[in-house]
């Protein structure tokens, strides 16, 4: 059954995620293409330089409102998936079909993990078309580069692994607290999406605290190895650990208030 | 066993305790039997309905459907037709028989595409595109599409115009299998009365009677609808 509403699920939203890539994928090649005009020698009527200059930072300025909108849309288009399909009118036939309420919530946290994903892997094609043959890395670029590789210890596999995993479980707690940021907006009689969002923004402004209070104790527990691959190691496990916590709280969160509390419109 | 849904002292509350809206009730549903749950608005009716669902959770007693506690078994035995328009608008009508087929395993799409032929409903048309009655008319499709063992359909005849009450009353009479059981509620008894096999009659979260329909009416010397007049005086 969770392959049959994964279906549904990816199908629900499909229509909009590609156009919303084809969009961005517009962008970056428009941008690459102003970039490519401005570098010519065919606009002679305002001064190069300032015209280049201006091209450039349009596109930029452009495309990267472009990349911030993607991420946006991605999650308001998995939390509203997970919302009209679950608490709104069709909840009365996703909750009467023969699933259980942990298969719903699996199918959802599946399909909205991979579009966020998804759409990461898309900023990063769309920024590989925006900058295709440009000499972006030049000398002072790359060391650049490499000293904040270096900083972050990025140059040792152990701290990139867990840089990814950390990536990665806060992708899973995102859409894990949009989830019960909804459930538990559902609860009220009225004003329900705007009690989820302010759930979840109540909900990340105790795990922004949380956090710093955390940084602080690890400052303080790992001084004196700041910089080292420890104490790189560490924090990222800790985060990991922590972001792994707030997930499954949510998701447990979540499953109850399907089963005990649900309050269909 | 005899019966399709057992249910004792069930009961539902709501704000914290302070609107009661079952008040320990119990009964029990025979198989093959066209049982009409009727009450006036805010009775219970659609919290049992929910409840019998698996919507809502009870705060007390026991609810069996088919001999299983309400879950995942008691879903696949039940096709609920409610209130609401519960289909996504932006499917298309073979989108949702092939949505409901491959959910449910007792689901007849030759029936439901031959109602819907008979209707005039276009398959290919979206949801988005139809009237409400048209809407409602697709949704007793699918439900009644089904070969469940239990039918719960809630105010089925409750928003549309007199034409319209005849042919979902049809529907339903002529499509349902004879083993299985439709709990039906509504408050226009005159109605639904002549399809009616059993009655509960429903006030403020409690049954206030529930017999066979024939019994009712020679025991009173009255209708279904004057009998429920009766007992729900004002």
């Amino acid at each position: 059954m969770l392959r049959k509403l994964l279906k549904y699920d990816f199908k629900a939203n499909l229509f909009y995620f590609l156009l919303m890539y084809g969009v961005l994928m517009g962008i970056a090649v428009l941008a690459r293409v102003s970039i490519a005009m401005a570098d010519s020698r065919y606009l002679g009527f305002v001064n190069e330089y300032t015209l280049t200059l201006m091209t450039v930072a349009g596109s930029a300025v452009l495309y990267l409102l472009a990349c911030g909108a993607v991420m946006i849309l991605t999650l308001l288009l998995v939390a509203m998936r997970f919302y009209k399909n679950l608490m709104g009118p069709e909840g009365y036939l996703s909750f009467t079909l023969p699933v259980s309420e942990g298969a719903h919530l699996a199918s959802k946290m599946l399909s909205g993990v991979i579009f966020l994903l998804l759409s990461s892997f898309m900023i990063f094609v769309s920024a590989s078309v925006a900058t295709a043959g440009l000499e972006i890395w030049d000398g002072f670029t790359l060391s650049f580069f490499r000293s904040v590789i270096h900083a972050l210890r990025m140059d040792h596999p152990l701290v990139v692994i867990l840089y990814l995993l950390e990536s990665f479980a806060t992708v899973l707690e995102v859409v894990a607290v949009i989830y019960v940021s909804v459930c538990v907006g559902q609860l009220a009689a009225k004003h329900r999406v705007l009690g989820a969002i302010g759930i979840f923004l109540a909900i990340y402004l105790v795990l922004g605290m949380v956090t710093t209070l955390g940084s602080v104790i690890f400052i303080r527990l790992l001084e004196g190895r700041e910089g080292t691959v420890l104490y790189y190691s560490v924090t990222s496990i800790a985060a990991i650990l922590f972001r792994g916590l707030v997930t499954a709280g949510s998701l447990a969160g979540s499953l109850l208030l399907m089963k005990r509390k649900l309050n269909l419109e | 066993m005899n019966s399709i849904l057992e249910c004792r002292n069930l009961e539902k509350s709501y704000d914290g305790g302070r609107t009661k809206a079952l008040k320990g009730i119990s009964l029990s549903l025979g198989k093959g039997r066209i049982v009409g749950l009727l009450g006036p608005n805010g009775s219970g009716k659609t919290t049992f309905i929910k409840l019998i669902n698996g919507l809502l959770s009870p705060d007390g007693g026991e609810l069996y459907i088919g001999g299983y506690p309400v879950g995942v078994e008691t879903k696949q035995m039940i096709s609920y037709l409610p209130e609401v328009t519960y289909l996504a608008k932006s499917m298309k009508v073979h989108q949702i028989i092939s949505y409901f087929g491959d959910f449910y395993r007792d689901f007849d799409a030759g029936r439901a595409y031959e109602m819907l032929n008979r209707l005039n409903i276009n398959p290919g048309d979206s949801l988005k595109t139809m009237s409400k009655g048209t809407k409602e008319k697709v949704q007793l499709i699918m439900v009644m599409s089904r070969n469940a063992d239990l039918y719960v359909l809630d105010e089925p005849i409750g928003g549309v115009d007199p034409a319209a009450r005849d042919y979902i009353l049809s529907t339903i009479v002529s499509n349902y299998n004879p083993e299985s059981t439709i709990l039906l509620s509504t408050h226009l008894i005159a109605d639904v009365e002549q399809i009616l096999d059993d009655v509960i009659f429903i006030r403020e979260g409690t049954i206030m009677l529930a017999e066979p329909a024939e019994r009712l009416r020679k025991e009173r010397g009255c209708s279904v609808d004057e009998a429920f007049r009766e007992v729900f005086r004002c």
